[in-house]
């Protein structure tokens, strides 16, 4: 089709191709220079780049910021609690949504209709920080593990989500089965599972990229610094002199024949917390159109 | 394979509920002591209080990194423990906010045996908070179990306290005879000005590039002087210890905070933002003084000779930048004890001798220091354990354990009755001195112990260790005589205290208090000053509208009734 | 005819009785779907309907040992104190700009993106820009305002170096003067949403059907055309109901930026409803007057959803709407 167009392509419309792919490509561009140019101060000596000047290529390379930091011992922590709660919340809240969205489906049966509402108005109006900080006390969540990973089992959009993939599903295929003898459970792991993995990928990016970005909860809802997720300890040592000073040996910075300096250490930090996510959503980025248009068809 | 999975959707079904309640029952610590040592004394019995593990929290933004790696099982605490039979184990999370962690803590209950928070004087950000508490019963009072102390005894003494620690912290009115804090670093009775340490807070300069320029520190008494001084140096081209160029003026040594000392002449209401012009109690904000320090930060920042991050750099950046010696001028450092390696490696000299803003050259120190208080919550069983505890730690034999060590493993008296550290202990002093505070827990046994000071007296030197290391500290002394200042010494309830005692006025206007700083830095910023002064203008009417002018009227009633009731200027840097 | 009326009412509450029983046993038939959904349910009453009962907070002083119900009541106290306090409607301003601008003025950039992709016909190229566009939007706000504070430092931020290379000052210091706050956040939100914002549409454009396009062009129409007549219709429905969800999203995570972009200097532009109960709330304690706050908050927010469904119903003829 587009061959033998290209012969009658009037000239404003080539015009606009070209500038079509150089605008592109200058949004590449823009997208990463900001990553390069981190990348680059984190992997230059400190005390060299607090001389300035550094754009896209590291001066004097050195690695020594990456050693500095994997030496403290709030980053190994933040990076254990962080693991943690990606995996274990990831886990246990895609399969309660799953399980939650499959009782949704059945629009039929009695409840389930309020039910939904009682779901979608929480999307339209919530009680503020302040009340639900005050429910966390009240169940002695805040200054736990758990404070992470039960707050956020569900939301909203992901049951939404979900519950409309399901609905798309043939259910001949579920009363065949219900007719051997199969109940809810079983339906739901060997009939309703394999057939979603699509939404289900998409749900797990969503909640394993937000626990892993999730500062917030720990800096507000948590003060044992055992608990701090790595993101939180990047904020405080980006916003907060005090918690850097705690988390870093100051002599060993100020001595004469380090080259790291404080500065130098932050950027990569950046690097270390953005790596994890960067090198694993490409291989889930099919999956993302598929799950998400799937969202955008109303329920 | 049903099974399984029948049952494992079921299990997970319930998780919520299962965590939920399980965490809702935490159980409660705090265990009845024993109250027999193990070599069969009892309480009371030659210093044995009770077999009892303490755990408390501070929230002193940070110093956590000082306490001792194990807190209880390092030589100076199981030394204690065997007189006392206490172990004392503090947390601190290390947090941006010291007061955001004392809210959040006291809010959600979330408090261990004892606390201790910050409160230099009573004008602190933390009082009304620690009051609130107090009022609500979280609490206990300590008054009863004062009575029984050998060294704590001496806050019911009324000349032994400060006169702000006395009526605005400790034994307040309201309370009803009540005491729910303790005010810490008190100095002994019948200390004189040879036992106070002169900390220099104000502006520095580096010591060679004054050397350089031939100009006298303590010669710089107008904003003009500085700013002629300032210009010189940019023109002298210095570099910093790596060679790159410097820059004129820095941050705070702390980090971004904006800080009066940078245009002292002009300082009206130091430290409590109202002040008395033409016997009138007024808001800085009402005077020409805010113009004029504006007007005068922007005349830096034009003429390049102020780092445009001074306000809002980070603290760690800002101490390295001072090691490097990558400013020629800090408007505010002191020399803390901890300090004395960054002098050693780049000299900085006080240049804190401008003229404030009634034309004074003299510096303002607090009469008597105090620095934080303790206060045990109202849920801690037996509290006169602790307040026993607290007492041992201030007590010479306390103190020198968590001062000096254990003697002849740490610390040897000499014949004039001064302690001098041992070869190990200086050892590390020199070689590693963030180890030091796992041989000697200075600061772990500081936040209970250290009050009724007098380390002339009771040690022999002023600073500790400054007899064992003389050249080490003839710095040290050398630095914080510089230049020969005058003190004066304020004491007493401050302007910005007296807010809480008008809760309808202080809703309104707190907030627009606490807001002055940033309006300084927005208008320092602001594109010439003409926006400079609408944004002053707004933040006038800003005052005005939350009540500023019954607040001033509040005010000037005490004053009129007694000037020494108000205390306008301070020592604090904003 | 008495006794018609007596059988009527005996067969309705018979058919009652049927049906109640009919449910029972349908509960019980279903009884695992019900233990599947239990959680759920329970999840939402604790943490997103106890917090909506916890805003009478609002109207209570907070006790430190009194919780979320304790504490006398202070009636509209709070209210009254917020409408008193001189910055509060430069809050609510700052709150409606913001919201204007990540919502209106953002929304037309993810569809262009899409537009300007789905023109492409190098598929590596495409495939490119595409996996790179995805990018920032898996960076926390964190990162991202890390990477904004370094960017524009003065002096040494490569954007002062690019600045100062073309010849201008090269030590603007833009975290700190409020005037390009707006700019700074909208371009770092578009930055970092851009990319994911575009794959809905480009995956619903990809769905058109391509027989249109075909028809189009024996008519002659031109690319601009095509784009005009056919695309844009076809992606209308998604177009719709994405802006309804956008306000949605922006209620829940619109502050984290703000928050961290923050700074003296700019704080007449940066402080929203949502950063200021942060700090009054949940850093000073004033927990009562935070919660008070945060309900005006959440009410302009349902306003805001409600007004946009009903503007998106009228405009796309009910064929698109959240509820």
């Amino acid at each position: 089709m587009d061959q033998h167009a290209v012969g009658k392509t009037p000239l404003n419309e080539r015009i606009a191709t070209i500038v079509n792919y150089i605008l592109l490509a200058s949004l590449s561009i823009i997208i990463l220079l900001p990553l390069v140019n981190i990348l680059a101060l984190s992997f230059n000596d400190g005390k060299d780049a607090s001389l300035g000047g550094i754009a896209f290529w590291p001066r004097i390379f050195s690695v020594s910021n990456y050693i500095e930091v994997f030496k403290n011992p709030a980053v190994i922590n933040g990076l254990e609690v962080t693991l943690f709660r990606t995996i274990v919340g990831t886990a246990v809240s895609v399969l309660l949504t799953a399980m939650a969205a499959f009782a949704l489906k059945n629009r039929n049966l009695p409840g389930v209709g309020i039910a939904s509402m009682f779901i979608v108005f929480t999307m339209l109006f919530n009680g503020g920080i302040i009340p639900f900080f005050m429910v966390l006390k009240m169940f002695h969540l805040n200054n736990t593990i758990w404070v992470y990973i039960i707050p956020t089992l569900y939301s909203a959009w992901n049951l939404i989500l979900v519950r409309t993939f399901f609905q798309s599903i043939d259910p001949s295929m579920e009363e065949s089965a219900k007719i051997d003898g199969a109940h809810d459970f079983q339906v739901l792991f060997r009939i309703y599972f394999p057939l979603s993995m699509p939404v289900l990928s998409v749900i797990c990016l969503f909640n394993g990229v937000m626990h892993w970005n999730d500062w917030f909860s720990g800096a507000f809802y948590v003060t044992d610094e055992k608990l701090r997720p790595l993101q939180t300890v990047l904020q405080q040592m980006l916003t907060a002199a005090e918690a850097m000073r705690k988390n870093l040996s100051m002599n060993a910075m100020m001595s004469a024949s380090s080259t790291v300096t404080s500065e130098s250490m932050k950027m990569a930090m950046v690097i270390i917390s953005i790596v994890p996510i960067a090198s694993i959503y490409p291989f889930i980025q099919k999956y993302f159109v598929q799950g998400i248009m799937v969202g955008s068809v109303k329920g | 394979m049903k099974k399984i999975t029948h049952r494992l959707s079921f299990t997970l079904a319930l998780m919520l509920i299962m965590v939920t309640i399980l965490s809702a029952c935490s159980s409660d610590t705090n265990d009845a002591a024993s109250t027999v040592a193990a070599d069969g004394r009892k309480s009371g019995e030659n210093g044995f209080i009770a077999n009892r593990d303490v755990t408390g929290r501070i929230f002193l933004e940070g110093d956590g990194a000082q306490l001792p790696d194990d807190q209880v099982n390092n030589p100076v605490a199981q030394k204690i423990k065997e007189k006392t039979g206490m172990t004392m184990n503090w947390q601190s999370s290390g947090a941006a906010d010291g007061l955001q962690e004392l809210t959040v803590a006291l809010a959600t209950g979330d408090l261990p045996d004892v606390i201790e928070a910050y409160l230099d004087h009573g004008g602190r950000p933390e009082m009304p908070v620690l009051l609130k508490a107090a009022r609500e019963g979280m609490f206990t009072d300590l008054r009863p179990y004062l009575e029984n102390t050998k060294v704590l005894k001496n806050y019911l003494d009324p000349d032994f306290l400060p006169r702000d620690t006395r009526e605005n912290i400790m034994f307040r009115p309201d309370f009803d005879g009540k005491v729910y804090f303790i005010h810490m670093n008190i100095p002994a009775k019948n200390t004189t000005d040879a036992d106070r340490i002169h900390y220099r807070g104000g502006m520095w300069i580096r010591a060679d590039i004054a050397k350089a320029l031939n100009v006298d520190p303590t010669s710089i008494k107008t904003q003009d002087d500085l700013f002629n001084l300032a210009m010189k140096i940019k023109a002298g081209n210095f570099k910093d210890n790596n060679g790159k160029p410097i820059t004129v003026i820095g941050p705070r040594k702390w980090g971004g905070q904006v800080v009066s000392s940078l245009f002292k002449n002009y300082d009206f209401g130091n430290g409590t933002q109202f002040d008395v012009q033409d016997g009138k109690v007024k808001h800085v904000a009402e005077t020409d003084y805010a113009l004029k320090s504006i007007d005068f930060v922007q005349k830096l920042l034009k003429a390049g000779l102020l780092d445009k991050e001074a306000f809002n750099m980070d603290g760690v950046r800002a101490e390295e930048a001072y090691n490097n010696g990558s400013y020629a001028i800090s408007p505010y450092m002191n020399i803390a004890p901890d300090s004395l390696t960054m002098f050693e490696k780049t000299k900085y000299l006080p240049m804190d001798q401008m003229y404030n803003y009634k034309g004074e050259d003299a510096i303002y120190e607090k009469a008597k220091s105090g620095s934080q208080v303790w206060a045990i919550p109202a849920t801690t069983k037996n509290p006169e354990q602790i307040v026993q505890f607290a007492d041992y730690l201030a007590s010479k034999e306390g103190k020198a354990l968590w001062n000096y060590g254990i003697e002849g493993e740490d610390y040897k008296i000499n014949d004039k009755g001064q302690y001098i550290f041992t070869d190990k202990v200086l050892s590390i002093l020199n070689n590693s001195p963030q180890d030091e505070r796992n041989t000697i827990p200075y600061f772990w046994g500081s936040l209970l112990g250290k009050t009724d000071v007098n380390n002339n007296k009771d040690f022999g030197e002023l600073i500790r260790g400054a007899n064992s290391q003389p050249d080490r500290y003839k710095l040290y002394f050398e630095l914080m005589n510089y230049g020969n200042p005058k003190y004066k010494y304020w004491d007493g309830y401050t302007a910005a205290s007296y807010l809480s005692e008008v809760p309808d006025i202080e809703a309104s206007l707190k907030p627009v208090l606490d807001s002055y700083k940033d309006v300084l830095v927005q208008a320092f910023f602001a594109k010439d000053m003409t926006e400079a002064t609408k944004i002053l203008d707004d933040y006038r009417a800003q005052l005005k509208a939350a009540g500023v002018e019954q607040y001033e009227q509040y005010l000037q009633q005490k004053y009129d009734k007694d000037p020494s009731s108000v205390v306008f200027y301070i020592d604090a840097f904003f | 005819m008495q006794a018609e009326l007596d059988s009527m009412s005996k067969k309705r509450s018979k058919a009652k009785k049927a049906a109640s029983a009919g449910l029972w046993k349908t509960i019980v038939a279903n009884r695992y779907l019900y233990l599947m959904l239990l959680p759920c349910l329970i999840f939402f009453a604790i943490f997103s309907y106890l917090p909506m009962a916890g805003l009478v907070m609002a109207f209570k002083e907070f006790r430190f040992n009194g919780g979320m119900f304790g504490g006398p009541w202070v009636g509209m106290r709070y209210f009254k104190l917020f409408f008193s306090y001189p910055d509060a409607a430069q809050l609510i301003a700052n709150t409606f700009i913001v919201g204007f601008l990540k919502i209106i003025v953002y929304f037309p950039f993810p569809i262009l993106l899409a537009l300007m992709l789905n023109e492409l016909r190098t598929k590596w190229f495409k495939s490119m820009t595409q996996t790179i566009s995805y990018l920032p939007y898996f960076l926390s706000w964190v990162v991202v305002a890390a990477f904004t504070t370094k960017v524009l430092a003065p002096d040494d931020g490569i954007f002062n170096q690019f600045v100062a290379a073309l010849g201008g000052d090269g030590s603007t210091f833009y975290m700190m003067d409020g005037h390009y706050f707006y700019l700074i956040m909208f371009l770092t939100y578009v930055w970092k949403n851009i990319g994911w914002g575009s794959i809905i549409y480009l995956a619903s454009m990809a769905s058109i059907d391509p027989t249109l396009y075909e028809a189009a062009e024996m008519d002659g129409a031109s690319k601009w055309r095509k784009i005009w007549h056919i695309t844009l219709p076809s992606i209308r429905p998604t177009i719709a109901i994405l802006f309804i969800l956008d306000i949605g999203s922006l209620l829940t995570t619109g502050y984290e930026q703000n928050w961290l972009l923050r700074t003296a200097g700019n704080s007449d532009f940066s402080d929203i409803l949502d950063t200021y109960v942060l700090r009054v709330g949940m850093m000073q304690g004033q927990y009562g007057y935070g919660a008070a706050v945060g309900l005006l908050q959440g009410l302009v927010g349902l306003i805001l959803v409600i007004v946009t469904n009903y503007l998106v119903k009228r405009f796309s003829k009910n064929e698109s709407s959240l509820w």
